[in-house]
């Protein structure tokens, strides 16, 4: 080439450079001032059958359709004026109505459990103006009946009570059927048959201080440094990488499962047990009658280590009020399960002297391992808890109404505590401010004055250092990462808990068997099943149709195998949700149909070879309230849903709509491609797409669809994780009350009254 | 020397809208999608609004796109800009992976130049025999070959039979001179180093480089057939020079188009190689735009394409001023 044409090249490509700007912008212009066709709202057809699911029925009026159609066990209704709904489940009649209806006569030998309420009409969003997941369920169901059942079981405080509510209320979620509950994972993991005690959790990951090794486990170079997997490490080799290391932006399970082994809520599970809830770094906790006020006494000789500059930092209460609170001030994505529940500007840290004389007073309650009791000293209730060491402090929670599942969420790793001075040591424009902090905050009393030294968002800087650099109190201290290759964990050596290492089988001489944990991330699944087969890690990330692949797998000159191994169900769930809000879904005969017309062992075996269980209503087995010797159990059967079909009234050929699912999803691209068969035999035209992830959320929060398939999994340990996402329909009450009573006089008198 | 300072001049300032053009396609792409990534970046359906009002504030998702294009932009100069997803600044995550994608172009590159150039030279010197034809066939499978299915098969025979490489990890030594592991090993003349990092990114890197093996060995074969063909090399026989004099003048004069073409491919490598990266588990520039597609993070999405447009219009420049030093009879 010589200069001349060169140069006119270069010119040439000037010009379509040009060119093509002006065009993008041009483009970009047409597109900001046209609104996209996507964005125009459908108005919800009004029709007949409609009106019975708006809000308008929220009157008094509205139980008795609902309640004409439930179970076999309701007794015969009085004629005259509103009656309110019965549902029998396996310990009480729980009798649901709004203030003055009445009460049908009831065949005894169970307590009563009455919940009575009035609704809000002011403070009720109207379901168009709702946001699905958040304001309303998804399906954009609203029953004001489920609604106080849903409200009466979040703030009552007795887990009896809230045991049969829950029962009602997974009951008449499985005859409403706002959405077609499908089915619950079957918990399947693979292993090295050297490895010993592993155990699972519904929310917690394993603790991998508590899992052990034969002495004769192959020792394999994995290739990263001199790192092998002997018995002494623990490697696990996986796909994707965790958010974020800052506990109070996390909400996946990878960091969460990081954080469960690097750091310490204030109570944690024992292992599996998800029932009994057990001091972490908190050693004993108190509440007011109300269940609005919490306190928790601090573990005392709590260290957090920092491995990036190799030094420790005492933990107290003002660190553990500190990480709560910054949990909020952050408002990053966990964040709601504090705000929600949690005044934390309004919580504060007390000394022993003042929690005892606080006690003293007689006005705290506490449960703990079977036992109540109201103690009256400090002492006293370290007793009740069985705990003899040192204290550092008590820290007072102030909930803005009782919930019950607090506990729960104090267990979740994201609500792990680090050390206040280590942000303030090394967070950008924190440094040197901490004693400053401290006092502006006159220790931990008024922690709102914090808001001038931690930001809020993505981009605040205590983020940002730990995103990076995570500190923490527990088993293990992130030792090594890079980003989407590997992490390296290594044991603390001033964890707080560390005799636990001294006893068989999960330790010698104050060293955890796993001395180290290693992930090795690798995206390609083939290449994972590799590196497992090489011994190179303990277990994998292995996709479910391939588990057949390396079962039984023998490592070469020993006897050692891969076992899959089938477990107990998970708490992740998985569901079609149809618009209830919208023709021809409104219309529960039509609900139950479709429900009845879901060929589940066809879904079983073709989506997830056999790893999945059939789910009847909203709370999954292993929750409070799950009972199936309650609900119908919608088996595959045609003939019943055509049946169903003509008993509703509608022609199905008029109907066309569609099922969405996420790209990418293959599982949910096949169930849909099902449903569209058995559901097109009844007669509806259906349609399968697929949507971008955002664009699915953000047409199925507005209520923008017909049919879509999602999944849940629960962020922390508690029906109302279920319940209140996915059945509560947005009605806000003036008044709700509920009580257990024994006659139906009693009843009567608190549904009048 | 002037002159090439005008030229160099010249071509910076072309470089500008080359960039904002390339960045600006690929932001008004991602623009174009009729939804919010702010409910995904705020944890899917579980996302509450008040997390998502907030990043739709902090990252101006609801301004038009122009004024978004200018915010992005400007942000990501001045590196204020934390990607949603990854919450890093997007250009520590470049710097991050653009050594890991460097190393294994340059291992790939070893291979393409290793044994593309000679087997075009042994095809052109050995024209329609039995090995130009094999030779051929070599290249077109190279070009039509499925990465991912040549990669599992090395895989199963290099890494499950033969324990020759390792799958996992990105060796890193403990020094630091260029900041790539490969050189700074055979800087430190650190052997234990240097095997580790070959038996982690050698395979990826013959087989990132074995479609570029196929094509170059062509282009060397008839770029070395056009010149043994000109006058000169006619001229040179007629003096009586051996042989291998005649090849050095021949390959002098085939270098022209073969340098464009390996400097393209270079530059075409170091932009990321998406599949290999992902099937080998690297993490490089290639896997990170990947998932940057996958998290709708478009925020990442430009930085990428515009540090490796960048990249790319270097490489380029680089060929153009490596010209003078081929021939000499190129002036600018």
């Amino acid at each position: 080439m010589n200069r001349r044409t060169r140069l006119a090249l270069s010119r040439t490509a000037a010009i379509v450079i040009v060119a093509v700007i002006i065009i993008a912008a041009a483009a970009a212009l047409f597109l900001t001032r046209k609104p996209a066709p996507t964005e125009t709202t459908t108005t919800p057809t009004t029709s007949p059958t409609e009106t019975t699911t708006t809000p308008t029925e929220t009157t008094p009026t509205e139980t008795t359709p609902t309640e004409t159609t439930t179970t076999p066990t309701e007794t015969t209704t009085t004629p005259a004026g509103p009656t309110a709904l019965v549902i029998e489940t396996s310990g009480a009649y729980i009798v649901v109505g709004p203030k003055g209806s009445a009460v049908p006569q009831l065949p005894g030998g169970k307590p009563i459990i009455v919940v009575a309420y009035e609704v809000d009409e002011a403070k009720t969003k109207p379901v168009e103006e709702s946001v699905g997941f958040v304001d309303i369920n998804p399906a954009f169901y609203r029953n004001a009946t489920v609604d106080a059942l849903i409200m009466a079981a979040r703030k009552a405080t007795d887990p009896a009570l809230r045991y049969q509510l829950y029962e009602a209320i997974y009951k008449l979620s499985n005859e409403e059927l706002p959405i077609f509950w499908l089915g619950q994972y079957v918990l399947v993991r693979n292993y090295w048959d050297w490895l010993h005690g592993r155990y699972y959790h519904p929310t917690l990951a394993e603790r991998w201080d508590l899992l052990w090794e034969d002495p004769d486990a192959p020792s394999v170079d994995i290739g990263i440094g001199d790192y092998k997997n002997d018995r002494n490490t623990y490697v696990i080799v996986t796909h994707g990488w965790p958010d974020t290391f800052d506990p109070a932006a996390d909400y996946e399970t990878f960091g969460w499962a990081i954080w469960h082994n690097i750091g310490d809520a204030l109570l944690t599970y024992g292992k599996e047990d998800t029932e009994h809830i057990k001091p972490d770094l908190t050693v004993a906790w108190a509440h007011n009658e109300d269940g609005t006020e919490w306190y928790f006494v601090i573990r005392g000789g709590v260290k957090a280590y920092d491995p990036w500059h190799d030094q420790t930092y005492d933990i107290t209460a003002v660190d553990v009020l500190f990480s709560i609170w910054r949990i909020a001030r952050l408002s990053l994505d966990p964040s709601w399960m504090i705000t929600e529940f949690i005044d934390v500007n309004a919580s504060t840290v007390l000394t022993e002297d003042e929690f005892n004389q606080l006690l003293q007073s007689g006005a705290l309650a506490a449960e703990y391992d079977g036992t109540s009791g109201t103690p009256t000293s400090l002492q006293e209730l370290l007793n009740m808890f069985g705990y003899t060491g040192e204290t550092a402090g008590v820290v007072k929670l102030k909930l803005y109404y009782p919930y019950g599942a607090i506990l729960s969420i104090l267990a979740d790793p994201f609500a792990s505590v680090i050390p206040m001075k280590y942000v303030f040591d090394y967070a950008e424009g924190l440094q040197g401010k901490y004693e400053e902090a401290l006092q502006a905050s006159n220790n931990g009393k008024n922690p709102a004055a914090w808001a001038n030294y931690i930001g809020t968002g993505e981009q605040e800087p205590t983020h940002l250092l730990l995103h990076q650099y995570p500190v923490g109190t527990g088993p293990y201290y992130v030792k090594e990462y890079q980003e989407n290759s590997y992490i390296v964990l290594e044991y603390n050596p001033y964890y707080w808990n560390a005799s636990l290492w001294s006893m068989e089988p999960y330790g010698e001489n104050g060293k955890p068997i796993h001395q180290r944990v290693i992930y090795l991330i690798n995206d390609d699944a083939v290449a994972r099943i590799e590196i497992l087969k090489a011994g190179q890690a303990d277990t994998g990330a292995i996709p479910m149709e391939r588990l057949k692949d390396i079962e039984g797998y023998q490592y070469p000159n020993t006897d050692h195998k891969i076992v899959v191994e089938k477990g107990l169900l998970e708490p992740v769930i998985v569901f079609i949700i149809p618009n209830a809000n919208k023709e021809p879904f409104n219309n529960k005969l039509v609900r139950q149909a479709l429900m009845y017309a879901i060929p589940f062992d066809q879904i079983k075996d073709v989506v997830y070879a056999g790893y999945i269980e059939r789910l009847y209503g909203v709370i999954p087995a292993g929750f409070p309230g799950h009972n199936d010797d309650l609900v119908t159990k919608y088996t595959f059967d045609m003939a019943k849903a055509m049946q169903l079909i003509r008993k509703s009234g509608i022609d199905p050929t008029k109907y066309s709509f569609e099922i969405w699912y996420n790209a990418g999803n293959t599982q949910r691209e096949k169930i849909a491609t099902l449903l569209q068969t058995t559901w097109g035999q009844l007669g509806f035209k259906v349609t399968v797409r697929a949507l971008e992830w955002p664009v699915l959320l953000d047409k199925t929060e507005k209520g923008d669809f017909d049919v879509w398939i999602v999944g849940w999994a629960p962020d922390y340990l508690d029906p109302d994780n279920y319940a209140g996402p996915m059945f509560y329909g947005g009605t806000k009450f003036s008044v709700l009350e509920w009580k257990m009573v024994t006659s139906v006089e009693e009843a009567q008198a608190l549904l009048s009254g | 020397m002037a002159e090439l300072k005008r030229f160099l001049i010249r071509r910076l300032i072309t470089f500008i809208p080359t960039l904002i053009g390339v960045t600006f396609i690929v932001f008004v792409i991602a623009a174009v999608i009729p939804a919010n990534p702010a409910k995904m970046w705020a944890g899917g359906e579980k996302a509450r609004p008040e997390v998502v009002e907030r990043i739709k504030k902090e990252y101006r998702l609801e301004d038009d796109i122009l004024t978004q294009y200018y915010f992005v932009m400007t942000k990501l100069l001045k590196n204020e800009m934390v990607s949603p997803v990854t919450q890093r600044y997007i250009w520590d995550d470049l710097k991050m992976y653009f050594p890991v994608t460097f190393q294994l172009t340059i291992i790939a590159f070893f291979f393409i130049i290793a044994i593309g150039i000679p087997l075009g030279i042994v095809a052109a010197l050995y024209r329609d025999s039995v090995v130009d034809t094999a030779i051929r066939i070599l290249a077109l499978t190279g070009v039509s070959t499925p990465i991912f299915w040549l990669a599992y098969l090395m895989i199963f025979l290099f890494f499950t039979r033969l324990h020759w490489i390792t799958l996992a990890g990105t060796p890193t030594p403990p020094y630091s001179i260029t900041g790539i592991p490969l050189i700074d090993a055979i800087l430190k003349g650190d052997l234990d180093m240097l095997s580790q990092i070959l038996a982690r990114f050698g395979l990826p890197g013959f087989i990132l480089g074995f479609a570029g093996i196929g094509v170059t060995a062509r282009i060397v074969r008839n770029s070395f057939l056009d010149s043994m063909s000109a006058d000169f090399t006619e001229y040179a026989m007629a003096r009586g020079l051996t042989k291998m004099r005649i090849y050095m003048h021949v390959l002098k004069n085939a270098m022209v188009p073969i340098v464009t073409v390996l400097g393209l491919m270079f530059g075409g490598l170091l932009g990321g190689a998406p599949i290999t990266e992902t099937v080998f588990g690297i993490p490089g520039l290639g896997r990170y735009m990947l998932q940057a597609i996958r998290n709708f993070d478009y925020l990442a999405l430009v930085g990428s394409v515009f540090f490796v447009a960048l990249i790319y219009l270097i490489a380029n420049l680089i060929v153009d001023i490596l010209y003078a030093f081929i021939d000499p009879r190129v002036r600018y």
